[in-house]
């Protein structure tokens, strides 16, 4: 059992083991205590074990943690979801250090990264420790945006914080994920975590359209997806990703059935990204669901399916790169084009974010298709600044729907620019990212996709995705000059009591809370400071582009 | 009495994989729908099965498990929106007017 090395799991361990505290927690709501000081202690005494047996950053960390769960009903008596939401936030922080404890490690080391682990089902290399980075860091930045919202829409349940826990697992396992058996766990906890917190608001129709289209679409694309894994064991005799792409390298395997089983998968991992023509389920997921729960989504669930698309393209099917390549790059094209034109004539706020992720997993496949190191690094560095843009974004989005209690559409937010100018600087930088203009982390990661699809020869898919930048950039600028050129809405009619005038003025500004301010401003923060300091991401990028073959 | 050759159990698989694939996108009952799903999961199984058998190696069938549980997850998470969308609707029809469009 030599091979199974807790370390190489640890963040995943910590969240699986947080939301199973948190549930616990939320059983025994009347003596919290009854839970959280056993929990505390044994992780106390796990955490100091840890320490002595040598590992000592994850042991602090766990030790820390302990001290912190008996603490947590002292410090918040009475509020059940604000421990909860404390208790998650805390748990994604200490994933989010064993994370860059895990990276520093591999870095340190020298080409210790690019191992695999739990013989064979793990990949220890530069994806999985990514798509950790922006999968916990989309997670810790979500709760705090969420509380305030959901607790307001009386929405905040205790299984709120656990689920967005097992998302991210699942996310994370996603990106690690170096076998079949792994790869579909990994996918269908994710999958079935998000089913249900789409579904969260269950007298909201809306929320339940949602849901249900989302699992309907979600279920039958992972059962092509399994079909096509399936037929890929039968052809190739093995679950592993590298056996199955050495498998394929060699002329004995029945071309007709690696087809059928190529398809298959593409068609599943496709619907996954939300690539052009099998994107059609994201604009009434993203509408419908709660917007926490769709930031949630744009931007950890963009990043994990990516990490699948990377890995199943560049590990399980590198043979056949001249097949799956132009395929994938005229669905890029396609879901580029079609994701700016289609964002154009929509007037829900939460739509047109919706379509703009089709364009950016456009954008996004680009350096999937360019089949080299540099694309897996630009399409990882691509994934994080899209992430940290477009939770900015939905942070506004949140700030709005709170008081408008509703849909945000471009006529509610008509006059942002006067009535709240933080927010709308806050909402247009993000949308100038998601565009890629200069200065902006946006610009960071869109640059580094065009360069590598151009070193790659993919001059003409690079075109499309400049010509689309420039349509979608008309939407994204459009919604800039509601909020600024246009006159905020008369709060008070004319004909309105004068004792009413005080809360209708009230009613055009947005809602803010302390979580929801630190969250929407922190993202806009690495919006800037990755837009202006690129060098740091790079480094780690061209540092991680490292795939376990 | 012979054995049934392995490739008829593939055929099969595949049979019952196109008929699930056949009722997702024609039927509208969503009962019927989760049952189409769970067709084409046990079609994905029987090939893991199949294909194990071929292979000479038991690592299918433990997918098979891993599938079997999945499944299992997949019909209580779709039934359990399946209620709550008929307590509030009263019907179970996926075509019912929609509220979420452009």
């Amino acid at each position: 059992m030599s091979d199974l090395q807790p370390g190489q799991l640890a963040p995943e361990l910590l969240a699986t083991a947080a939301a199973l505290v948190l549930l616990l927690l939320a059983v025994s709501r009347r003596r919290p205590q009854l839970v959280m000081l056993p929990v505390g202690l044994g992780s106390i005494a796990l955490g100091a074990w840890m320490v002595l047996g040598g590992a000592v950053v994850p042991g602090a960390v766990v030790g820390l943690l302990g001290v912190a769960a008996p603490l947590l009903p002292v410090l918040l008596p009475g509020r059940p979801t604000l421990q909860q939401a404390w208790g998650g936030g805390l748990a994604l922080a200490g994933a989010l250090v064993l994370t860059g404890w895990q990276l520093a490690v591999a870095l340190g080391d020298g080409g210790a990264l690019g191992v695999t682990g739990w013989r064979g089902s793990i990949a220890v290399d530069g994806l999985a420790g990514f798509t950790r980075i922006t999968v916990y860091l989309s997670a810790l930045l979500v709760i705090p945006m969420g509380y305030g919202y959901l607790q307001e829409r009386r929405i905040n349940r205790a299984e709120v914080e656990p689920l967005i826990l097992l998302a991210a697992v699942g996310m994370a396992l996603l990106g690690a994920a170096n076998d079949l058996v792994t790869i579909v766990v990994a996918l269908e906890v994710l999958s079935f975590a998000l089913y249900v917190l789409a579904g969260l608001a269950r007298r909201d129709r809306r929320s339940q359209e949602s849901s249900l289209k989302y699992f309907v679409s979600g279920a039958v694309a992972s059962a092509v997806l399994l079909y096509g894994m399936a037929l890929l064991y039968l052809a190739t005799g093995s679950l592993e990703l590298p056996a199955i792409g050495a498998a394929l390298g060699s002329v004995l395997v029945p071309a007709a059935l690696v087809a059928v089983a190529l398809v298959l998968v593409a068609v599943g991992v496709a619907f996954k990204v939300a690539l052009a023509p099998f994107h059609l389920w994201a604009p009434d997921v993203y509408q419908g669901a709660p917007t926490s729960v769709t930031a949630l989504m744009a931007a950890a669930t963009k990043a994990a399916a990516f990490a699948l698309l990377l890995r199943m393209a560049l590990v399980a099917f590198p043979a056949l790169g001249d097949v799956w390549a132009p395929a994938l790059a005229v669905l890029a094209a396609a879901s580029m084009l079609y994701g700016a034109v289609a964002a154009l004539v929509q007037a829900d706020l939460k739509r047109i974010l919706a379509y703009s992720s089709v364009t950016h997993a456009g954008y996004a496949a680009i350096g999937v298709v360019a089949r080299s190191t540099d694309g897996l690094g630009a399409t990882m560095t691509y994934l994080l600044t899209y992430a940290v843009g477009s939770l900015a974004a939905f942070g506004v989005v949140i700030a709005v729907e709170r008081r408008r209690r509703g849909e945000v559409t471009l006529a509610t937010i008509r006059g942002l620019g006067r009535t709240s100018p933080l927010l709308a600087g806050i909402l247009a930088l993000a949308l100038l990212s998601l565009a890629g203009i200069p200065l902006t982390a946006g610009f960071v990661g869109k640059l580094e996709v065009f360069r590598a699809g151009v070193a790659a020869g993919w001059t003409w898919l690079v075109v499309i995705g400049v010509l689309s930048s420039v349509v979608a950039a008309g939407f994204y600028l459009r919604i800039a000059g509601v909020m600024f050129l246009e006159e905020a809405p008369d709060a008070a009619p004319a004909t309105g009591d004068a004792d009413e005038d005080g809360d209708d003025e009230d009613a055009r500004l947005p809602v803010l809370s302390t979580g929801l301010s630190a969250a929407t401003a922190l993202s806009a923060a690495l919006v800037l400071v990755v837009g202006l300091q690129p060098a740091l991401l790079l480094e780690l990028a061209a540092q991680a582009s490292v795939l376990v073959r | 009495m012979t054995a049934i050759p392995i490739g008829a159990h593939l055929i099969l698989a595949a049979l019952i994989f196109t008929v699930g694939l056949v009722g997702v996108l024609i039927r509208r009952n969503l009962i019927v729908l989760f049952m189409c799903v769970e067709l084409m999961l046990n079609a994905v199984n029987l090939t893991l099965v199949a294909a194990s058998r071929i292979w000479g190696a038991a690592d299918g069938q433990v997918f098979t498990f891993f599938i079997i549980v999945v499944a299992a997850a997949e019909v209580v998470v779709g039934l359990a929106i399946l209620v709550n969308l008929f307590f509030r609707r009263g019907t179970v029809d996926v075509d019912v007017p929609s509220l979420l469009r452009s």
